[in-house]
């Protein structure tokens, strides 16, 4: 229907995460009435992030330095660890504004039916963290689902009696009505329940 | 047959779909194994989030589409929570489940498949949260802890199971070949499966059909006389009691190759997860 560079680029948009074959036209479109500089700022950008970016050789966050942004950073604690599942779930927690500490990607999390195994995720280089020492605290911040979980209480074993670990709070998202939280959500809620 | 329907099911796993969908593979017992969209599930605020987890006995409302079916409203009959923070049990658990995952076709009604997941996920519960009390009770903690509840997740060859690992393994192997026979997949377990001589059964094979005498050998496997024993004992006590059976590691360690084999012949594929 489309001419041989349209269809090529409306496939390629096509496999974005959230773009279907209707959004991937609507953006080609708009590509094609933008001017060429516009079009190769953009193409540059893509491949510049695919040429420079690549992962923290302590924590495994992105970044285009060998040290990410966080671990260059002398200001932040050195003595926290907080374990996230990916990259993505670090911006939540930078977001909250609460912690301040370092961080350790796994890169995902524990799931036997789909075959991941402890060697598959960054767990031997976070225990080669800890092992270093300097570190009080491991925060284990991967989603609070059954492989998350699963994930957690590994790690919490493997580092048991060499640092503490802390798991954050499972509860009632903030602003939401508690007559339409979840059975199990309530329930951790309840068991995490602190004084006032 | 109306495009809105409401069943009992059972939530056997996900996989995500898109920004924060899920595509949750619920076992009903009005249509068997449904894959469903759960739209917005991984938000924060979505009302069904907890709900989905693994072994969590529902009350659903579906819509029927084409491949996938959509939930519109779910109610939880009982979260079996306890199975989940339980590393043995949850190993033990999801063995079974990617076993049952695999043994039956998406959209095909098996009550007695569903029937026997509720009661196999109810043992387990019962044991889990038996374990838990016994923990509570010797007030135990630290490593102490991990021995009475073991570790999960690889490093289990070579290491001695504890009590509460072998009742997992145990009730999770009894329901396993209650699904092999329900599947139409139950081997020879009493007498030889090509001579039928029922003397010695020293062998296995699950391509020529179960035990082997030492005549009929052949592309085989050499299995003890105990493991026949203990699946013919797993296969006729209800499962209920299951977990109180004395099966030794090593008998238990046979039993799961037989099965996997079956497993392995019969479906073509391998089961990724022992249950220890």
């Amino acid at each position: 229907m489309f001419p041989a560079p349209v269809e090529q680029l409306i496939v390629e948009l096509s496999k974005l995460p959230g773009i279907g074959r209707r959004s991937a036209q609507r953006i080609t479109f708009f590509l094609l009435r933008r001017s060429r500089d516009d079009a190769a700022a953009l193409a540059e950008a893509i491949i510049a992030l695919k040429d420079k970016i690549h992962f923290c050789a302590q924590c495994f966050n992105f970044t285009d330095e060998e040290l990410c942004g966080f671990c260059r950073d002398a200001r932040r604690d050195s003595s926290l660890i907080c374990v996230v599942e990916e990259p993505s779930d670090i911006i939540p927690i930078e977001k909250g504004g609460e912690y301040r500490g370092l961080y350790h990607v796994l890169g995902g999390a524990l799931s036997p039916l789909d075959g991941v195994d402890p060697e598959h995720l960054r767990i031997r280089e976070l225990v080669a963290r800890v092992d270093a020492g300097g570190v009080t605290e491991v925060i284990m911040a991967t989603n609070p689902n059954t492989t998350g979980e699963s994930t957690s209480m590994y790690i919490a074993d493997l580092l048991r009696g060499q640092v503490k670990v802390t798991r954050l709070a499972s509860g009632l998202p903030v602003g939401a009505d508690l007559e339409y939280a979840d059975e199990a959500t309530v329930s951790r809620a309840m068991l995490g329940r602190r004084e006032l | 047959m109306p495009r809105d329907y409401s069943t009992d099911a059972i939530v056997l796993g996900s996989h995500k779909l898109g920004d924060a969908d899920r595509v949750v593979t619920l076992f009903t017992a009005a249509r068997g194994k449904v894959p469903t969209v759960v739209k917005g599930v991984r938000k924060i605020k979505s009302r069904f989030g907890g709900r989905l987890e693994p072994f969590t006995q529902l009350q659903v409302q579906l819509h029927e589409g084409r491949n996938l079916h959509t939930l519109t409203g779910a109610d939880t009959v009982k979260t079996h929570a306890v199975i989940r923070d339980d590393p043995a049990a949850l190993r033990a658990a999801l063995g079974f489940i990617e076993m049952l995952g695999r043994a039956t076709p998406d959209f095909e009604k098996l009550p007695r498949s569903y029937n026997l997941l509720v009661n196999y996920l109810l043992e387990m519960d019962a044991a889990a949260l038996s374990v838990r009390s016994a923990r509570a009770e010797t007030g135990k903690s630290g490593q102490s802890e991990n021995e009475l509840r073991g570790n999960t997740f690889g490093n289990a060859a070579g290491r001695d199971l504890s009590a509460s690992e072998s009742r997992f393994v145990i009730i999770t192997l009894g329901a396993e070949l209650k699904l092999l026979l329900l599947a139409g997949f139950l081997p020879h377990l009493a007498d030889c499966a090509i001579c039928g001589s029922s003397g010695s059964l020293p062998r296995f094979s699950a391509e020529i059909g179960g035990a082997l005498c030492e005549n009929c050998g052949g592309e085989s496997f050499r299995v003890q006389a105990e493991t026949l024993v203990a699946m013919r004992g797993l296969l006729e006590t209800p499962l209920a009691e299951a977990g109180s059976s004395d099966i030794d590691e090593r008998t238990a360690r046979e039993v799961w190759r037989c099965v996997r084999e079956i497993c392995r012949y019969h479906l073509g594929t391998d089961l990724k997860i022992e249950p220890w």
